[in-house]
């Protein structure tokens, strides 16, 4: 497989490796650095890669497990602190456009979410995968995801809605 | 799509037994149309899905740039132990052969010889200058008076 065969592979579901790492780790550049090396990855594997029969599930895996290692790293590092202080950067930046734009609340409000519900829903309701492939993915049971997706998406409506009837918007 | 069904997919959709094909529909149905007031807050959410699949990376993915990098160093460090080993083949000197252990004992002792022969006919000068140091001797004597 040569450099062009390659990235013709991957160039279709790069963004949603993209988004995934996004909607794990939050900020952008960590997100980018992480496809970067999930790609290298992959593309070290290359000879492999045909053997696999969803490369697109595979890579998603492969993504989800890189970016709960680098989560883990920071839960044990002092690391922690850097991250807390860019999300409550990104908070008050959100604070500012949401009087201008309610779109932005349900992306806050999706952030502020427990990490599996969020994966979840950012792997049905943006990616539209079906319950089995996010089951590949995640390697986690089918009515376990409906559960947790059901939760995030009540979730997100509630919010909302609370928003809504206080007049914060 | 009559208001009634859209209702009967919301609650399907928030219990997650929606198909792709029904979210699709919701999508559309918020994405597009004037939405009635108590449904307004659902808008908000289905515009974020559909907007959010437009996120992307702006970083390029690069490959095959470190990987050449890499291959070209491999190639060089091959070609430069190669060159390293021929010269030190080229140009370390060999162990001598017996042969020329020989011949190089049989020059040493010419060379020997040849000192000795030297050393004699030197020996044989060093008489002439014993009267040379006895002519300097009185010529000595002569000037100090």
């Amino acid at each position: 497989m040569n450099q062009s065969q390659f990235l013709a592979l991957i160039m279709p579901f790069k963004d949603k490796l993209y988004r995934l790492a996004l909607r794990y780790l939050i900020s952008k550049d960590a997100a980018e650095d992480a496809i970067q090396e999930v790609v290298l990855k992959l593309w070290k594997n290359k000879e492999k890669l045909n053997t696999y029969k969803n490369v697109e599930a595979f890579a998603m895996t492969m993504t989800k497990n890189y970016c709960l290692d680098i989560l883990k790293a920071k839960n044990t590092t002092n690391l922690k602190l850097v991250h807390n202080n860019y999300k409550d950067k990104n908070i008050s930046l959100d604070k500012q456009i949401e009087l201008t734009d309610t779109i932005s609340i349900v992306q806050k409000l999706l952030n502020e979410l427990p990490e599996k519900q969020r994966i979840i829903m950012q792997l049905r309701d943006i990616e539209q995968y079906s319950f089995e492939e996010i089951g590949k993915i995640l390697e986690i049971r089918q009515t376990a995801i409906r559960v947790s997706l059901s939760r995030a998406r009540k979730t997100i409506r509630e919010n909302l809605i609370k928003q809504h009837s206080y007049g914060i918007t | 799509m009559e208001l009634h069904r859209i209702e009967n997919l919301l609650d399907k959709y928030f219990d997650s037994n929606t198909t792709i094909k029904e979210e699709d529909m919701l999508k559309e149905y918020f994405v597009k149309n004037d939405v009635p007031s108590h449904l307004q807050d659902y808008k908000a959410m289905f515009i974020y899905f559909t907007q959010n699949k437009k996120e992307i990376s702006s970083k390029p993915i690069q490959v095959k740039i470190k990987k050449n990098i890499w291959r070209v160093n491999w190639l060089m460090t091959a070609v430069a132990a190669l060159l390293f080993f021929v010269a030190i083949y080229k140009f370390l000197p060999k162990s001598p052969t017996d042969v020329e252990l020989k011949e190089a004992q049989i020059a040493f002792n010419e060379t020997q010889k040849i000192f000795q022969l030297i050393a004699n006919n030197l020996n044989k000068g060093n008489n002439a200058i014993a009267y040379l140091n006895e002519y300097e001797n009185t010529t000595k004597k002569i000037f100090k008076k």
